[in-house]
């Protein structure tokens, strides 16, 4: 008989009690297993839309909360592409809007020629063709919210209250462009009032270009007036909820471990306080007050384990339930990473550690003498 | 030296002196004897066998055993593991673990192979009669089995001497007897000196020598 093989043995005593405590641990877990994951999927949604086509990097106003709110001058543009070491710069428009029963819809207004343009835009046209230069009543559907929306080329499609007829089905690898659609600059700018303005630019740097040099040059060129964006480690230059969610994820992580930690506290102080005479006698047998220690420790680390595995396979069901919510899924890519797997298992493992503590140093002090206590 | 437990003016007080459970006691018992410490209850008796296994400190006074200093001894948990086998009045096995493991038990502090330990622990309880039982958990086995299997757990560690206290103490008077007998044959077998502490008159009688003990005195 192993040393784990006891552990495991004592664990399943009282299945009940060890079920019940895994389970107090797992609903943490799965809560933190979820957020993270969600999380991890906002942050690839934006990757994502970084990453798509080919530019290198984007460029924002400076000094915004959300990424929705940036305005930039369309001149701008014009002035970035000029910039020494600059390959293309080009404006885009990006908003959201309800659609039907889709809270949260992206549209994007870009210039007919970005479009057709590959090599910055990255959109694929896999059905039909783009929207018409300057149209003002065409658009190009991304493929996650025709299937969402069930729009085929030819449909009609209201959008802020205008009608639009679908000319093509774009793919980019963004979820949320391909959850969303493409309209010509001019038509979005005007439906949002916010003629000659723009959002962001999409940077295409030459290919010899030092893309940190570049980057800090232009924010030199326009302080407090541009942020540049090389990845999602600067996400939060433009979008300051990021860093709120982040914030409560740990927040509540914390949370988990402490409330976690108590049951697992709670239900080893009542094991240890009911084995006392046995304890007694591992002590009295020769067990030194370190393997006592290891035992009651032991036992509470594998309630974090048992609890991260089934927290971790709960919190993936919960998220594929999530999923099924088209209105979800329109703009949500739930990321896996092993991160979240790694965090789901350190946070099981502190709540093992932290409930084990001082239920195993008690133990450790109980006297041989309690095993020939006859009372 | 041939006495494997000596003990000198030993004194062990409880409650800030106020209660005396050992009173100025002095024993030696040679190696590989078999003795009986006989009284009523809060003779002493336990207080003694705690003294002898290491279990706790006297007061005062002095206690050797198997030539170490008791009241020397640093790490009074190795001392047991390696020199002291118990055998507890209630058998004290852990109750989800087979007849087997609780003899295993033990034999964790021991630098031994894991094949090693499992034959070690047939063969212990082969010795006591149980060869067939094995794989049963205590609450399978009857209170004269569960009283041998911890007299097997007991000589797991091959200790020098095993201590009981009151090991017939939950068990009917026949069962009783094959217990005592299944000891003194360990005794006589391994050679392993044996300190019983019994209330049980009739228990006594095999014991070659019989210690009476009152008010913390033997007499």
């Amino acid at each position: 008989m192993s040393f784990l093989t006891l552990i495991f043995k004592n664990l399943f005593r009282n299945k009940i009690r060890t079920l019940l405590t895994i389970l107090g641990i797992t609903i943490g877990i799965i809560t933190i297993f979820t957020l993270s994951s969600i999380t991890e999927g906002l942050k690839k949604g934006y990757t994502e839309l970084l990453k798509a086509g080919k530019a290198d990097f984007m460029i924002g106003q400076a000094g915004i909360a959300d990424l929705m709110f940036s305005t930039i001058s369309e001149d701008k543009a014009e002035e970035i592409r000029n910039i020494e070491g600059v390959d293309n710069a080009v404006g885009v428009i990006m908003t959201a809007v309800p659609i039907e029963n889709m809270p949260f819809f992206v549209v994007m207004g870009i210039e007919k020629e970005v479009v057709d343009e590959t090599e910055i835009s990255g959109i694929e046209i896999i059905e039909g063709q783009s929207f018409a230069k300057e149209a003002e009543n065409e658009i190009l559907l991304g493929k996650i919210s025709a299937k969402n929306l069930d729009k085929h080329i030819g449909d009609k499609i209201t959008l802020a209250g205008k009608e639009f007829k679908v000319t093509g089905i774009s793919e980019t690898g963004s979820v949320w462009q391909d959850g969303g659609a493409f309209l010509s600059l001019k038509t979005l700018q005007a439906m949002q009032k916010k003629e000659g303005k723009i959002t962001m630019i999409m940077v295409k740097k030459d290919v010899d270009a030092d893309i940190h040099e570049l980057t800090q040059r232009i924010e030199d060129t326009y302080p407090d007036e541009l942020v540049t964006i090389k990845s999602i480690d600067e996400i939060s230059k433009v979008d300051k909820g990021m860093q709120a969610i982040d914030a409560t994820t740990w927040t509540i992580s914390l949370l988990a471990i402490v409330i976690g930690g108590i049951g697992v506290a709670n239900t080893m102080i009542m094991s240890v306080y009911e084995r006392t005479r046995e304890i007694g006698v591992l002590r009295a047998v020769g067990w030194k007050r370190r393997r006592i220690i290891s035992l009651i420790l032991g036992e509470s680390f594998f309630i974090g384990i048992l609890a991260a595995a089934v927290g971790a396979l709960l919190g993936t069901g919960v998220i594929k339930l999530i999923m099924l919510v088209p209105q979800v899924s329109a703009f949500l890519e739930p990321s896996y990473s092993i991160n979240i797997f790694t965090r789901a298992l350190g946070v099981a493992l502190l709540v093992g550690l932290f409930g084990g503590l001082y239920p195993a140093y008690r133990a450790s002090r109980l006297s041989p003498l309690e095993a020939l206590r006859y009372e | 030296m041939n006495n494997i437990i000596e003990a000198k003016n030993l004194v062990k007080t409880y409650e800030q002196g106020r209660v005396r459970a050992l009173d100025d006691l002095n024993l030696e018992v040679r190696r590989g004897e078999f003795v009986a410490i006989q009284g009523p209850s809060g003779s002493g008796k336990s207080t003694l066998l705690h003294m002898i296994g290491a279990l706790d400190r006297p007061t005062s006074g002095e206690i050797f055993v198997c030539g170490m200093d008791l009241t020397k001894v640093k790490n009074l948990d190795e001392f047991r593991s390696k020199k002291i086998g118990f055998v507890f009045q209630l058998h004290n096995l852990i109750p989800t673990l087979t007849a087997l493991e609780n003899v295993l038990i033990p034999m964790f502090e021991l630098k031994l192979k894991k094949k090693e330990k499992i034959n070690k622990a047939k063969e212990l309880l082969k010795l006591i009669g149980l060869e067939k039982r094995l794989n049963y958990i205590p609450p399978k086995l009857s209170g004269g089995e569960r009283e041998r299997v911890a007299i097997a757990r007991s000589l797991a560690n091959d200790p020098e001497i095993i201590l009981a206290d009151e090991p017939t103490g939950n068990v009917d008077s026949k069962t009783g007897e094959k217990i005592i007998c299944l000891l003194r044959d360990v005794n006589k077998k391994k050679g392993t000196t044996l300190v019983v502490v019994t209330h049980d008159s009739v228990i006594a009688e095999h014991a070659p020598r019989v210690l009476k003990l009152v008010d913390g005195k033997i007499v």
